[in-house]
Protein backbone atom coordinates (compact mmCIF):
# COMPACT_ATOMS: atom_id res chain seq x y z
CA UNK A 1 0.00 0.00 0.00
CA UNK A 2 1.69 3.25 -0.80
CA UNK A 3 2.37 5.63 2.10
CA UNK A 4 -0.16 8.26 1.24
CA UNK A 5 -3.47 5.45 1.23
CA UNK A 6 -1.96 4.36 4.32
CA UNK A 7 -1.26 7.64 6.21
CA UNK A 8 -4.88 8.54 5.09
CA UNK A 9 -6.41 5.47 6.21
CA UNK A 10 -4.77 5.32 9.38
CA UNK A 11 -5.82 9.67 10.07
CA UNK A 12 -8.99 8.68 9.32
CA UNK A 13 -9.15 5.84 11.40
CA UNK A 14 -7.98 8.21 14.53
CA UNK A 15 -10.33 10.73 13.61
CA UNK A 16 -13.43 8.56 13.87
CA UNK A 17 -12.27 6.87 17.15
CA UNK A 18 -11.29 10.14 18.95
CA UNK A 19 -14.94 11.25 17.62
CA UNK A 20 -16.49 8.36 18.77
CA UNK A 21 -14.76 8.78 22.22
CA UNK A 22 -15.84 12.47 22.48
CA UNK A 23 -19.40 11.90 21.84
CA UNK A 24 -19.57 9.25 25.02
CA UNK A 25 -17.27 11.03 26.89
CA UNK A 26 -19.86 14.49 27.59
CA UNK A 27 -23.01 12.19 28.64
CA UNK A 28 -20.67 10.81 31.68
CA UNK A 29 -20.26 13.76 32.59
CA UNK A 30 -23.81 14.92 32.75
CA UNK A 31 -25.00 15.47 36.34
CA UNK A 32 -23.80 18.67 36.69
CA UNK A 33 -21.49 18.23 39.11
CA UNK A 34 -17.97 17.21 37.14
CA UNK A 35 -15.30 18.10 38.94
CA UNK A 36 -16.20 20.90 42.02
CA UNK A 37 -16.90 20.62 45.35
CA UNK A 38 -18.93 18.73 47.08
CA UNK A 39 -22.08 20.26 48.51
CA UNK A 40 -22.94 18.10 51.22
CA UNK A 41 -20.22 16.54 54.32
CA UNK A 42 -23.30 14.25 55.12
CA UNK A 43 -23.12 12.27 51.79
CA UNK A 44 -20.96 9.48 51.79
CA UNK A 45 -19.44 10.93 48.35
CA UNK A 46 -19.63 7.71 47.40
CA UNK A 47 -22.56 7.18 44.36
CA UNK A 48 -22.32 9.28 41.46
CA UNK A 49 -20.74 12.40 42.65
CA UNK A 50 -17.93 10.56 44.19
CA UNK A 51 -17.10 8.78 40.94
CA UNK A 52 -18.03 12.29 39.34
CA UNK A 53 -15.58 13.46 41.03
CA UNK A 54 -12.45 11.57 41.47
CA UNK A 55 -12.53 10.56 37.57
CA UNK A 56 -11.71 13.63 36.85
CA UNK A 57 -9.84 14.49 40.12
CA UNK A 58 -6.24 13.96 41.04
CA UNK A 59 -5.59 10.38 39.76
CA UNK A 60 -5.04 10.64 36.51
CA UNK A 61 -3.70 14.44 36.20
CA UNK A 62 0.11 13.46 37.19
CA UNK A 63 0.21 10.08 36.43
CA UNK A 64 0.08 9.52 32.58
CA UNK A 65 -2.05 7.02 31.29
CA UNK A 66 -3.53 5.99 34.29
CA UNK A 67 -6.75 7.48 33.07
CA UNK A 68 -7.31 7.45 29.79
CA UNK A 69 -10.70 9.71 29.79
CA UNK A 70 -8.64 11.82 31.66
CA UNK A 71 -5.92 11.93 29.18
CA UNK A 72 -8.18 12.11 26.63
CA UNK A 73 -9.89 15.62 27.91
CA UNK A 74 -6.16 17.22 27.88
CA UNK A 75 -3.02 16.72 26.91
CA UNK A 76 -2.68 14.36 24.72
CA UNK A 77 -5.64 14.57 22.31
CA UNK A 78 -5.18 18.17 21.82
CA UNK A 79 -1.41 17.38 21.50
CA UNK A 80 -1.92 15.40 18.89
CA UNK A 81 -4.13 17.30 17.02
CA UNK A 82 -2.26 20.52 17.07
CA UNK A 83 0.92 18.05 16.15
CA UNK A 84 2.09 18.52 12.73
CA UNK A 85 1.26 15.43 11.21
CA UNK A 86 -2.16 15.00 12.20
CA UNK A 87 -3.32 17.94 11.69
CA UNK A 88 -2.89 18.51 7.90
CA UNK A 89 -4.38 15.28 7.75
CA UNK A 90 -7.23 15.30 9.38
CA UNK A 91 -7.95 18.68 7.58
CA UNK A 92 -8.79 17.04 4.49
CA UNK A 93 -11.33 14.90 6.26
CA UNK A 94 -13.36 17.97 7.46
CA UNK A 95 -12.97 17.27 10.80
CA UNK A 96 -10.13 19.85 11.46
CA UNK A 97 -12.33 22.41 10.25
CA UNK A 98 -14.80 21.61 13.73
CA UNK A 99 -11.71 22.37 15.21
CA UNK A 100 -10.87 26.05 14.16
CA UNK A 101 -13.75 27.72 14.02
CA UNK A 102 -16.55 28.90 15.83
CA UNK A 103 -17.91 25.39 16.50
CA UNK A 104 -15.32 24.40 19.11
CA UNK A 105 -15.38 27.31 21.50
CA UNK A 106 -19.17 26.96 21.73
CA UNK A 107 -18.66 23.39 22.27
CA UNK A 108 -15.48 23.40 24.70
CA UNK A 109 -17.17 25.81 27.08
CA UNK A 110 -20.47 23.13 27.00
CA UNK A 111 -18.04 20.55 28.32
CA UNK A 112 -16.07 22.24 30.89
CA UNK A 113 -17.44 24.90 32.37
CA UNK A 114 -20.41 26.07 30.47
CA UNK A 115 -21.84 22.78 30.14
CA UNK A 116 -25.02 22.60 31.60
CA UNK A 117 -25.74 26.05 31.04
CA UNK A 118 -29.39 26.45 30.20
CA UNK A 119 -28.89 27.09 25.92
CA UNK A 120 -31.87 27.30 24.03
CA UNK A 121 -31.83 24.93 21.40
CA UNK A 122 -33.37 27.74 18.65
CA UNK A 123 -30.38 30.07 18.75
CA UNK A 124 -27.55 27.07 18.86
CA UNK A 125 -25.37 27.94 21.66
CA UNK A 126 -24.96 31.11 21.13
CA UNK A 127 -25.88 34.05 23.27
CA UNK A 128 -27.39 31.68 25.87
CA UNK A 129 -24.05 31.09 27.24
CA UNK A 130 -21.77 32.68 30.01
CA UNK A 131 -17.86 32.02 31.36
CA UNK A 132 -16.32 31.43 28.41
CA UNK A 133 -12.43 30.61 29.13
CA UNK A 134 -9.26 29.99 27.12
CA UNK A 135 -8.15 27.03 29.44
CA UNK A 136 -11.00 24.65 28.10
CA UNK A 137 -9.69 24.20 24.41
CA UNK A 138 -8.77 20.71 25.41
CA UNK A 139 -12.40 18.85 24.75
CA UNK A 140 -12.37 20.09 21.63
CA UNK A 141 -13.05 16.83 20.02
CA UNK A 142 -16.42 16.91 21.55
CA UNK A 143 -17.02 19.53 19.08
CA UNK A 144 -16.39 17.49 16.14
CA UNK A 145 -18.33 14.93 17.55
CA UNK A 146 -21.54 17.60 18.28
CA UNK A 147 -21.48 18.69 14.66
CA UNK A 148 -20.35 16.38 12.15
CA UNK A 149 -20.25 12.87 13.47
CA UNK A 150 -24.15 12.74 14.65
CA UNK A 151 -23.92 8.89 15.61
CA UNK A 152 -27.47 7.99 17.03
CA UNK A 153 -26.67 7.42 20.72
CA UNK A 154 -24.28 10.56 21.35
CA UNK A 155 -25.10 13.21 23.52
CA UNK A 156 -24.13 16.55 23.17
CA UNK A 157 -25.25 20.02 25.23
CA UNK A 158 -25.76 22.46 22.74
CA UNK A 159 -27.61 21.47 19.36
CA UNK A 160 -26.58 22.83 16.23
CA UNK A 161 -27.96 25.84 14.82
CA UNK A 162 -31.41 25.69 13.03
CA UNK A 163 -33.48 23.42 14.21
CA UNK A 164 -36.86 22.69 14.90
CA UNK A 165 -38.63 21.35 17.93
CA UNK A 166 -40.79 18.37 16.69
CA UNK A 167 -43.44 16.74 19.23
CA UNK A 168 -43.76 12.80 18.48
CA UNK A 169 -45.73 11.40 20.81
CA UNK A 170 -45.41 13.47 23.88
CA UNK A 171 -41.15 13.48 22.56
CA UNK A 172 -40.15 17.29 22.20
CA UNK A 173 -37.34 15.98 19.39
CA UNK A 174 -35.57 18.37 17.96
CA UNK A 175 -34.86 18.05 14.09
CA UNK A 176 -31.59 19.62 13.31
CA UNK A 177 -31.56 18.78 9.27
CA UNK A 178 -31.51 15.47 9.22
CA UNK A 179 -30.37 14.24 12.65
CA UNK A 180 -32.84 14.36 15.37
CA UNK A 181 -32.21 15.22 19.16
CA UNK A 182 -33.62 13.86 22.58
CA UNK A 183 -33.62 16.27 25.24
CA UNK A 184 -33.29 14.93 28.72
CA UNK A 185 -32.50 15.88 32.07
CA UNK A 186 -28.93 14.64 33.16
CA UNK A 187 -29.18 15.39 36.98
CA UNK A 188 -30.45 19.23 36.62
CA UNK A 189 -28.56 19.45 32.98
CA UNK A 190 -30.29 19.41 29.85
CA UNK A 191 -28.38 17.44 27.51
CA UNK A 192 -29.50 15.80 24.05
CA UNK A 193 -29.10 12.49 22.76
CA UNK A 194 -29.29 11.80 18.62
CA UNK A 195 -31.48 9.47 17.96
CA UNK A 196 -33.23 7.71 14.81
CA UNK A 197 -35.52 9.68 13.39
CA UNK A 198 -38.77 9.02 15.19
CA UNK A 199 -41.55 6.73 13.30
CA UNK B 1 -22.37 4.78 36.38
CA UNK B 2 -22.16 1.55 34.33
CA UNK B 3 -19.17 0.32 32.69
CA UNK B 4 -19.49 -0.07 29.20
CA UNK B 5 -19.74 3.40 28.44
CA UNK B 6 -16.89 4.09 30.54
CA UNK B 7 -15.04 1.80 28.71
CA UNK B 8 -15.64 2.64 25.34
CA UNK B 9 -14.64 6.43 26.78
CA UNK B 10 -11.37 4.75 27.89
CA UNK B 11 -10.85 2.08 24.70
CA UNK B 12 -11.06 4.90 22.00
CA UNK B 13 -9.16 7.10 22.53
CA UNK B 14 -6.46 4.18 23.60
CA UNK B 15 -6.87 3.23 20.44
CA UNK B 16 -6.95 6.02 18.49
CA UNK B 17 -3.53 6.74 20.44
CA UNK B 18 -2.47 3.08 19.48
CA UNK B 19 -3.28 3.53 15.87
CA UNK B 20 -1.35 6.84 15.23
CA UNK B 21 1.96 5.71 16.78
CA UNK B 22 1.21 2.13 14.83
CA UNK B 23 0.41 4.31 11.64
CA UNK B 24 3.59 6.89 12.39
CA UNK B 25 5.52 3.76 12.32
CA UNK B 26 4.16 2.26 9.61
CA UNK B 27 4.75 5.15 7.39
CA UNK B 28 8.16 5.53 9.29
CA UNK B 29 9.38 2.33 8.21
CA UNK B 30 8.03 2.47 4.81
CA UNK B 31 10.17 5.19 4.12
CA UNK B 32 13.63 3.67 5.42
CA UNK B 33 12.33 0.69 4.01
CA UNK B 34 13.79 -1.00 7.17
CA UNK B 35 11.09 -3.35 8.56
CA UNK B 36 12.39 -3.41 11.66
CA UNK B 37 9.46 -5.04 13.55
CA UNK B 38 8.51 -4.95 16.86
CA UNK B 39 10.28 -1.75 18.21
CA UNK B 40 11.84 -1.11 21.40
CA UNK B 41 8.71 -0.02 23.45
CA UNK B 42 7.46 2.53 20.98
CA UNK B 43 9.25 6.34 21.79
CA UNK B 44 6.97 8.96 22.92
CA UNK B 45 3.96 6.85 23.84
CA UNK B 46 4.41 6.80 27.29
CA UNK B 47 2.37 9.70 27.83
CA UNK B 48 -0.25 9.18 25.46
CA UNK B 49 -1.71 5.00 25.86
CA UNK B 50 0.11 3.14 28.04
CA UNK B 51 -0.81 3.23 31.44
CA UNK B 52 2.61 1.94 32.31
CA UNK B 53 5.07 1.89 35.35
CA UNK B 54 3.51 5.38 36.61
CA UNK B 55 2.85 4.39 40.08
CA UNK B 56 -0.90 5.56 40.89
CA UNK B 57 -1.23 8.08 42.55
CA UNK B 58 -3.92 7.94 45.87
CA UNK B 59 -6.79 10.31 45.50
CA UNK B 60 -7.03 10.61 49.08
CA UNK B 61 -4.03 12.63 50.53
CA UNK B 62 -2.47 10.97 53.44
CA UNK B 63 -4.23 11.96 57.00
CA UNK B 64 -2.82 15.03 58.00
CA UNK B 65 -1.70 14.57 61.29
CA UNK B 66 1.65 16.31 61.33
CA UNK B 67 0.29 18.97 64.07
CA UNK B 68 -0.28 16.19 66.67
CA UNK B 69 -3.13 14.45 67.50
CA UNK B 70 -6.18 15.49 65.91
CA UNK B 71 -8.54 17.77 68.23
CA UNK B 72 -11.67 15.98 68.48
CA UNK B 73 -13.31 18.46 70.82
CA UNK B 74 -16.28 17.34 72.53
CA UNK B 75 -18.19 20.62 72.73
CA UNK B 76 -18.26 20.98 69.16
CA UNK B 77 -19.39 17.60 68.62
CA UNK B 78 -22.13 18.16 71.20
CA UNK B 79 -22.95 21.64 69.34
CA UNK B 80 -23.43 19.56 65.91
CA UNK B 81 -25.55 17.26 67.47
CA UNK B 82 -28.28 19.80 69.77
CA UNK B 83 -28.73 21.62 65.84
CA UNK B 84 -29.39 18.44 64.27
CA UNK B 85 -31.52 17.71 67.20
CA UNK B 86 -33.10 21.43 66.69
CA UNK B 87 -33.74 20.80 63.43
CA UNK B 88 -35.50 17.94 63.50
CA UNK B 89 -38.33 19.63 65.79
CA UNK B 90 -38.86 21.92 62.88
CA UNK B 91 -42.16 21.32 61.22
CA UNK B 92 -41.79 23.69 58.27
CA UNK B 93 -39.49 26.29 57.18
CA UNK B 94 -38.22 28.37 54.83
CA UNK B 95 -34.30 29.35 53.66
CA UNK B 96 -32.79 31.22 51.44
CA UNK B 97 -29.14 30.39 50.66
CA UNK B 98 -26.63 32.32 48.90
CA UNK B 99 -24.35 29.71 47.82
CA UNK B 100 -20.91 29.73 45.71
CA UNK B 101 -19.52 26.64 44.39
CA UNK B 102 -16.15 26.19 42.71
CA UNK B 103 -15.52 24.01 39.65
CA UNK B 104 -12.21 22.67 38.74
CA UNK B 105 -11.04 23.46 35.17
CA UNK B 106 -9.00 20.94 33.54
CA UNK B 107 -5.93 22.81 34.32
CA UNK B 108 -6.62 22.54 37.85
CA UNK B 109 -7.56 26.20 38.60
CA UNK B 110 -10.75 26.87 40.85
CA UNK B 111 -13.51 29.15 39.26
CA UNK B 112 -16.61 30.27 41.66
CA UNK B 113 -20.10 30.16 40.70
CA UNK B 114 -22.51 31.87 42.66
CA UNK B 115 -26.22 30.93 42.95
CA UNK B 116 -28.96 31.41 45.60
CA UNK B 117 -31.96 28.71 46.51
CA UNK B 118 -34.50 30.15 48.31
CA UNK B 119 -36.42 26.44 49.86
CA UNK B 120 -39.72 25.49 51.35
CA UNK B 121 -40.22 22.64 53.47
CA UNK B 122 -42.28 21.16 55.30
CA UNK B 123 -41.83 17.93 57.45
CA UNK B 124 -41.85 14.67 56.59
CA UNK B 125 -42.98 14.89 52.90
CA UNK B 126 -43.23 18.03 51.05
CA UNK B 127 -40.76 20.52 49.23
CA UNK B 128 -39.98 23.33 46.96
CA UNK B 129 -36.65 24.57 45.89
CA UNK B 130 -35.97 26.97 43.40
CA UNK B 131 -32.27 27.45 42.47
CA UNK B 132 -31.01 29.70 40.49
CA UNK B 133 -27.18 30.24 39.17
CA UNK B 134 -24.68 31.19 36.48
CA UNK B 135 -26.11 28.37 34.88
CA UNK B 136 -29.24 27.48 35.03
CA UNK B 137 -32.39 27.79 36.84
CA UNK B 138 -34.38 24.96 38.70
CA UNK B 139 -37.36 24.69 40.30
CA UNK B 140 -38.08 21.11 42.45
CA UNK B 141 -41.21 20.03 43.74
CA UNK B 142 -42.24 17.24 46.05
CA UNK B 143 -45.50 16.82 47.32
CA UNK B 144 -45.26 13.65 49.12
CA UNK B 145 -46.18 11.64 45.81
CA UNK B 146 -43.78 13.28 42.75
CA UNK B 147 -41.02 14.72 42.19
CA UNK B 148 -40.66 17.51 39.32
CA UNK B 149 -37.54 19.14 38.05
CA UNK B 150 -38.41 22.15 35.87
CA UNK B 151 -36.07 24.44 33.91
CA UNK B 152 -37.63 27.75 33.28
CA UNK B 153 -35.56 29.09 30.68
CA UNK B 154 -36.01 25.77 28.87
CA UNK B 155 -39.04 24.95 30.07
CA UNK B 156 -38.34 21.23 30.20
CA UNK B 157 -39.80 19.24 32.82
CA UNK B 158 -39.45 15.92 34.50
CA UNK B 159 -41.63 14.55 36.52
CA UNK B 160 -40.91 10.99 38.54
CA UNK B 161 -43.15 8.88 41.34
CA UNK B 162 -41.01 9.75 44.69
CA UNK B 163 -40.68 7.89 47.69
CA UNK B 164 -43.16 9.16 51.31
CA UNK B 165 -40.08 10.79 53.02
CA UNK B 166 -37.87 13.81 52.05
CA UNK B 167 -34.91 11.81 53.56
CA UNK B 168 -35.44 8.72 51.41
CA UNK B 169 -36.19 11.39 48.13
CA UNK B 170 -32.76 12.95 48.89
CA UNK B 171 -31.13 9.74 48.45
CA UNK B 172 -33.23 8.16 45.57
CA UNK B 173 -32.19 11.25 43.66
CA UNK B 174 -28.76 11.44 43.84
CA UNK B 175 -28.11 7.37 43.85
CA UNK B 176 -30.42 7.23 40.82
CA UNK B 177 -31.48 10.49 39.23
CA UNK B 178 -27.78 12.25 39.53
CA UNK B 179 -30.12 14.89 41.11
CA UNK B 180 -28.23 17.16 44.32
CA UNK B 181 -30.96 18.04 46.21
CA UNK B 182 -29.81 21.50 47.48
CA UNK B 183 -28.60 21.72 51.27
CA UNK B 184 -29.28 18.27 51.16
CA UNK B 185 -26.96 17.88 54.58
CA UNK B 186 -30.28 19.99 56.47
CA UNK B 187 -32.06 16.42 55.77
CA UNK B 188 -29.21 14.29 57.08
CA UNK B 189 -28.20 16.09 59.89
CA UNK B 190 -29.36 14.34 62.41
CA UNK B 191 -30.83 11.51 61.57
CA UNK B 192 -27.79 9.78 60.05
CA UNK B 193 -24.65 10.52 60.60
CA UNK B 194 -22.84 10.11 64.12
CA UNK B 195 -19.72 11.81 64.84
CA UNK B 196 -17.53 8.72 64.20
CA UNK B 197 -16.38 9.76 61.27
CA UNK B 198 -15.22 12.97 62.54
CA UNK B 199 -10.93 13.39 62.69
CA UNK B 200 -11.20 16.53 63.83
CA UNK B 201 -13.70 18.66 65.45
CA UNK B 202 -12.74 22.37 67.12
CA UNK B 203 -14.48 25.34 67.91
CA UNK B 204 -12.96 28.49 66.42
CA UNK B 205 -14.86 31.01 68.51
CA UNK B 206 -18.03 33.59 68.00
CA UNK B 207 -18.61 35.21 64.81
CA UNK B 208 -21.36 37.61 63.29
CA UNK B 209 -23.18 35.95 60.28
CA UNK B 210 -25.36 38.51 58.67
CA UNK B 211 -25.86 40.35 61.94
CA UNK B 212 -26.70 37.46 63.68
CA UNK B 213 -24.55 35.99 66.73
CA UNK B 214 -23.04 32.40 66.10
CA UNK B 215 -20.38 30.22 67.67
CA UNK B 216 -17.89 28.83 64.40
CA UNK B 217 -16.74 25.62 64.37
CA UNK B 218 -14.39 23.50 62.60
CA UNK B 219 -14.62 19.24 61.36
CA UNK B 220 -12.56 17.58 59.08
CA UNK B 221 -13.19 13.94 57.86
CA UNK B 222 -12.26 12.03 55.25
CA UNK B 223 -11.63 13.89 51.62
CA UNK B 224 -13.31 17.51 53.10
CA UNK B 225 -13.02 20.06 55.77
CA UNK B 226 -15.64 21.45 56.75
CA UNK B 227 -16.94 24.97 58.79
CA UNK B 228 -19.98 25.30 60.27
CA UNK B 229 -21.66 28.41 61.71
CA UNK B 230 -24.45 27.91 64.47
CA UNK B 231 -26.44 30.48 65.84
CA UNK B 232 -25.99 31.04 69.28
CA UNK B 233 -29.00 30.86 72.25
CA UNK B 234 -32.36 29.30 71.69
CA UNK B 235 -32.33 28.26 68.46
CA UNK B 236 -29.31 26.72 67.27
CA UNK B 237 -29.52 27.11 63.36
CA UNK B 238 -26.65 26.61 60.94
CA UNK B 239 -25.85 30.32 59.26
CA UNK B 240 -23.34 29.24 57.65
CA UNK B 241 -21.64 26.47 55.94
CA UNK B 242 -18.19 26.19 53.82
CA UNK B 243 -17.09 23.02 52.84
CA UNK B 244 -13.67 22.16 51.31
CA UNK B 245 -13.23 19.66 49.04
CA UNK B 246 -9.67 17.97 50.21
CA UNK B 247 -9.20 14.25 47.68
CA UNK B 248 -9.29 17.32 44.96
CA UNK B 249 -6.03 18.76 45.27
CA UNK B 250 -7.31 21.92 43.60
CA UNK B 251 -9.18 21.94 46.88
CA UNK B 252 -12.77 23.53 45.79
CA UNK B 253 -15.03 24.94 47.76
CA UNK B 254 -18.40 25.33 48.54
CA UNK B 255 -20.20 27.96 50.55
CA UNK B 256 -24.05 28.33 51.66
CA UNK B 257 -25.31 31.23 54.07
CA UNK B 258 -28.54 30.12 55.00
CA UNK B 259 -31.23 32.93 56.19
CA UNK B 260 -34.11 31.21 58.29
CA UNK B 261 -37.60 32.06 58.38
CA UNK B 262 -39.28 29.65 60.88
CA UNK B 263 -42.77 30.54 60.08
CA UNK B 264 -43.64 30.50 56.85
CA UNK B 265 -46.97 31.18 55.43
CA UNK B 266 -47.81 28.97 51.68
CA UNK B 267 -50.00 27.17 49.98
CA UNK B 268 -50.36 23.38 49.89
CA UNK B 269 -50.30 24.06 46.10
CA UNK B 270 -47.08 25.33 46.61
CA UNK B 271 -44.91 22.04 46.80
CA UNK B 272 -47.24 20.36 43.37
CA UNK B 273 -45.98 20.79 40.20
CA UNK B 274 -48.43 21.97 37.63
CA UNK B 275 -46.70 22.01 33.96
CA UNK B 276 -47.23 25.82 32.19
CA UNK B 277 -49.08 25.39 29.13
CA UNK B 278 -46.01 25.47 26.93
CA UNK B 279 -43.67 23.17 29.18
CA UNK B 280 -42.08 20.09 27.61
CA UNK B 281 -41.74 16.83 29.60
CA UNK B 282 -38.51 14.87 29.38
CA UNK B 283 -37.02 11.90 31.08
CA UNK B 284 -33.95 11.98 33.20
CA UNK B 285 -31.05 9.92 33.18
CA UNK B 286 -30.86 7.05 34.68
CA UNK B 287 -28.08 5.67 36.43
CA UNK B 288 -27.08 2.15 35.84
CA UNK B 289 -28.15 -0.14 32.88
CA UNK B 290 -31.30 1.38 31.77
CA UNK B 291 -29.98 4.54 29.93
CA UNK B 292 -33.17 6.67 30.15
CA UNK B 293 -36.37 6.63 32.37
CA UNK B 294 -39.45 6.78 30.56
Amino acid sequence: MPVSILRRTCILAIAVLLLAGGATLIGQRGGGGARGARTSVNRSFGGASASRSFSGASASRSTSGVSADRNFNSANVNRNFNSANVNRNVNSANVNRNFNNVNVNRNVNNVNVDRDIDVNGHYGGWGGGCCYHPAATAAAVTAAAATTAAVVGSVVHTLPPACSEVNVNGVPYQQCGSTWYQPQFAGTTVNYTVVNPPQ
Amino acid sequence: MSISPRATRFVSPIAAALLLISCGRASRTQQKAAPTENPPAAEGTTDSAAPTTGTVETVTPAPQEAGGAPERDANAIKALDHMSAYLRTLKSFQIRSETTRDEVLDNGQAVTFAGVTDMLVQRPNHLRAEVTNDKQNRTYFYDGKSFSLWGQRVNYYATIPAPPTLRALVDVLDEKYNVEMPLADLFYWGERRSADDLESAVDVGPSQIGGVSCEHYAFRQKGADWQLWIQQGDFPLPRKLVITTTSDEAMPRFSSVMTWNLAPSFDASAFTFVPPKDARRIAFVVNGPSEVAQ
